[in-house]
């Protein structure tokens, strides 16, 4: 039994621009950010006509959902086409009682002096439960739009002076809550040197467990050269059902909608960001069915196709979920954020039934399962 | 309410002194009772009483106005929520980011109020050329086409608020663009804000000089093509009669309060000096007057309704 100080915190994805009922269907349906279609449960509009509710009163169900469920916070994800997380909460964090805020934010775009001003004042109001989600920005036409035109390692010495300017500028906050732990995003080589010298936690979307272990490998170097311990973090969407058999029908049926343009789209985007770069290595050129982007037992790397989502999720059985999110205990992983769809019923499902198998640290003990039969592992390569 | 528009205003920090409650109904445990939940009780008295806005001032020692804000536009109804910042506090998107999920959570409640600090000659232009880059990209971003704009402080590229995604050509309802306050008359003010502000703010009282400088920006605003409203600070100690206003002064002022300027008497006597202000052009009264909870229920009751009693020309 691990004791608590050893827990891995387990978060769970507030959904910052609407939700999807499902996997199987694309429009947005939860929210005001697509427009109405039948069947749309869009807060603020009842018969055309505005009433009181706004897409806020969602957002906060699915975090009082994951609260109940037992994980320890949630993240808000930061886009031009999202809410701000730091506005959603604020407005959050009195509808709540320890679920965590995990704010995801571009340190170029807020005044360092204020960002902490403002954390300060949120963790008092939030009695501590405030974390950040440091993001450094994907570069290109999207990073103009957020009116920033720094170059990318540029940009990574900014979140360095950022971060080091916060840290200076707490004390003078004068509250009893500490600066928010750290989640700091980024797979370049500036990225990690930043990351190794800021981060409380090494964030990187799943990737392949090679992969994965010998990223969080560099880091750690990086950050061992500097005398720091680096902690880890792996985000994935999971397809958690009874049987394994169901969670694939999903996937199949999510699969059925998805254009061959979409993938080819995938494996060809240019991205600046060398996450994004790694992510679109792990699409196949052509691609006949789901399973060609199979790429390890219950790993698929089609996630990006049925939404706006990183690339690798997990698929597979209350247990193999469970099992695989183990598996990532054992490359390193200190803490998880984990999503689904719709985010406020699968919070309640991964809650009530994957997490009561996932052994956490207890996993360094327990032999690895043996994978199941019959899902075939492609192979791969990272370019 | 009234045919002005009357402000409440909630300051960023404890109010000292402190308030003290006894010790059977204070809550020993550390944290447990915090500034944001006196604030949020202000705040609900404050929209219940029926006051149009709440004023958060930026104070460096106290709470971020931002975050407060949004935590006491969740907790009320009608409240207008304007929280001062400085433009360079974030960027001009990231300001008007805040703002428009603001609009969106809460039904178009949001107020800006621009702080520009006191500081002397360039400097002092600077920071409005600040702020006027930053209402235009602002602006300019709140909207469905792309904009673009190079700034010496701020720039943008392709910026389009309700056009958010063009690979899904998700568009989400129009919000209105938040209600602009300024503040402060010098010349360099003024000229600000009568291409920019909704709403002007004046501290002094002195009517000769409200008049001329109303007079002033009102031909400024015309050049601009714009029509700008005025308002007025006023610190206020109403009761049923004079005196016991005047000894209620007194004791603020003793425990430390700067009222000693406060609009203080009857509540007729403090209406009818209120609707003289309104004579010269002020549309808007932001009321400071302590206990805060408290007051604003005395004020909303008292005070607001006989602001009426003789019927005003609506100005701006």
């Amino acid at each position: 039994m691990a004791v608590p100080d050893e827990r891995i915190p387990i978060y769970w994805r507030i959904p910052m621009s609407g939700d999807m009922s499902s996997w199987r269907n694309a429009p947005k349906t939860r929210g005001d950010w697509t427009p109405p279609a039948a069947g749309s449960i869009a807060p603020g509009r009842r018969d055309g006509e505005a009433d009181g509710s706004s897409y806020l009163d969602y957002m906060i169900e699915v975090a009082r959902a994951a609260e109940a469920a037992g994980f320890y916070g949630g993240l808000l994800p930061s886009f031009p086409e999202t809410d701000d997380p730091w506005i959603a909460s604020a407005a959050i964090a009195r509808a709540t009682t320890t679920f965590r805020f995990m704010i995801a934010f571009q340190p170029g775009f807020l005044d360092a002096l204020q960002a902490t001003r403002m954390s300060a004042t949120l963790q008092r109001l939030s009695r501590g439960r405030v974390v950040y989600n440091i993001i450094t920005g994907g570069g290109g036409p999207q990073q103009h739009w957020w009116g920033d035109f720094v170059e990318h390692d540029a940009r990574y010495a900014r979140t360095a002076e950022f971060l080091a300017t916060l840290k200076d500028a707490w004390p003078a906050q004068r509250t009893e809550f500490p600066v928010p732990d750290i989640y700091f995003s980024g797979s370049s080589d500036a990225a990690i040197d930043a990351a190794s010298a800021h981060a409380d936690y090494y964030l990187s979307w799943l990737e392949h467990p090679d992969d994965l272990e010998r990223k969080f490998d560099r880091v750690r170097e990086r950050a061992a050269q500097r005398g720091r311990t680096a902690r880890f973090a792996v985000r994935a969407h999971v397809i958690a059902r009874p049987t394994e058999e169901e969670a694939w029908r999903e996937v199949r049926l999510g699969w059925e909608r998805v254009r061959p343009e979409q993938i080819e789209m995938l494996r060809n985007r240019k991205a600046e960001s060398v996450g994004s770069q790694r992510l679109a290595a792990y699409q196949p050129g052509v691609a006949s069915g789901y399973k060609d982007l199979i790429i390890a037992p219950n790993l698929w790397s089609g996630i990006a196709l049925l939404g706006d989502f990183p690339t690798i999720g997990i698929v597979g059985s209350y247990e193999q979920v469970a099992d695989r999110l183990d598996d990532l205990v054992r490359i390193g992983a200190d803490a998880l954020i984990l999503a689904g769809l719709p985010h406020l019923e699968e919070a309640l499902r991964v809650g009530e039934e994957v997490l009561p198998l996932f052994n956490g640290r207890a996993a360094l003990d327990i032999a690895p399962p043996r994978v199941a039969a019959g899902v075939s592992s492609l192979p791969y390569v990272l370019t | 309410m009234s045919a002005f528009e009357v402000l409440w205003t909630l300051p960023s920090r404890e109010p000292r002194p402190q308030r003290r409650f006894a010790h059977s109904v204070r809550d020993e445990r550390r944290g447990r009772f915090t500034y944001a939940d006196y604030a949020v009780q202000v705040a609900r008295a404050a929209d219940l009483a029926g006051f149009h806005g709440l004023l958060l001032p930026n104070d460096s020692d106290g709470e971020e106005p931002w975050i407060l804000g949004s935590a006491l536009a969740r907790e009320t109804r009608h409240l207008r929520i304007i929280p001062e910042f400085a433009p360079e506090s974030a960027s001009a998107v990231y300001s008007a980011k805040l703002s428009f999920t603001f609009q969106r959570f809460f039904n178009d409640r949001l107020g800006w109020l621009l702080q520009i600090d006191d500081v002397a000659g360039d400097e002092r232009n600077d920071r409005f050329l600040r702020a006027e880059e930053l209402l235009v990209i602002a602006e300019g971003i709140w909207g469905e086409t792309p904009f673009d704009y190079a700034g010496r402080f701020f720039s943008v590229a392709g910026g389009a608020l309700f056009a958010l995604h063009p690979r899904q050509n998700v568009r989400v309802d129009a919000r209105r663009f938040p209600t602009v306050y300024a503040r402060d008359d010098d010349d360099a003010a003024l000229a600000f804000s009568a291409r920019h502000a909704d709403v002007l703010l004046f501290t002094g009282r002195d009517p000769q000089r409200l008049s001329e400088r109303i007079a002033r920006h009102r031909r400024l605003a015309a050049e601009a093509g714009r029509g700008v409203r005025y308002g007025l600070h006023v610190p206020v100690v109403a009761r049923e009669y004079d005196a016991e206003a005047q000894t209620e002064r007194d004791r603020l002022v003793a425990a430390g309060y700067a009222f000693e300027n406060a609009l203080t008497g009857s509540y007729a006597n403090v209406a009818q000096r209120l609707r003289a202000y309104g004579e010269l052009g002020i549309g808007t009264f932001v009321i400071d007057a302590v206990p805060r909870l408290e007051e604003a229920y005395r004020i909303g009751e008292y005070l607001v309704p006989l602001l009426d009693a003789q019927p005003l020309r609506r100005t701006g």
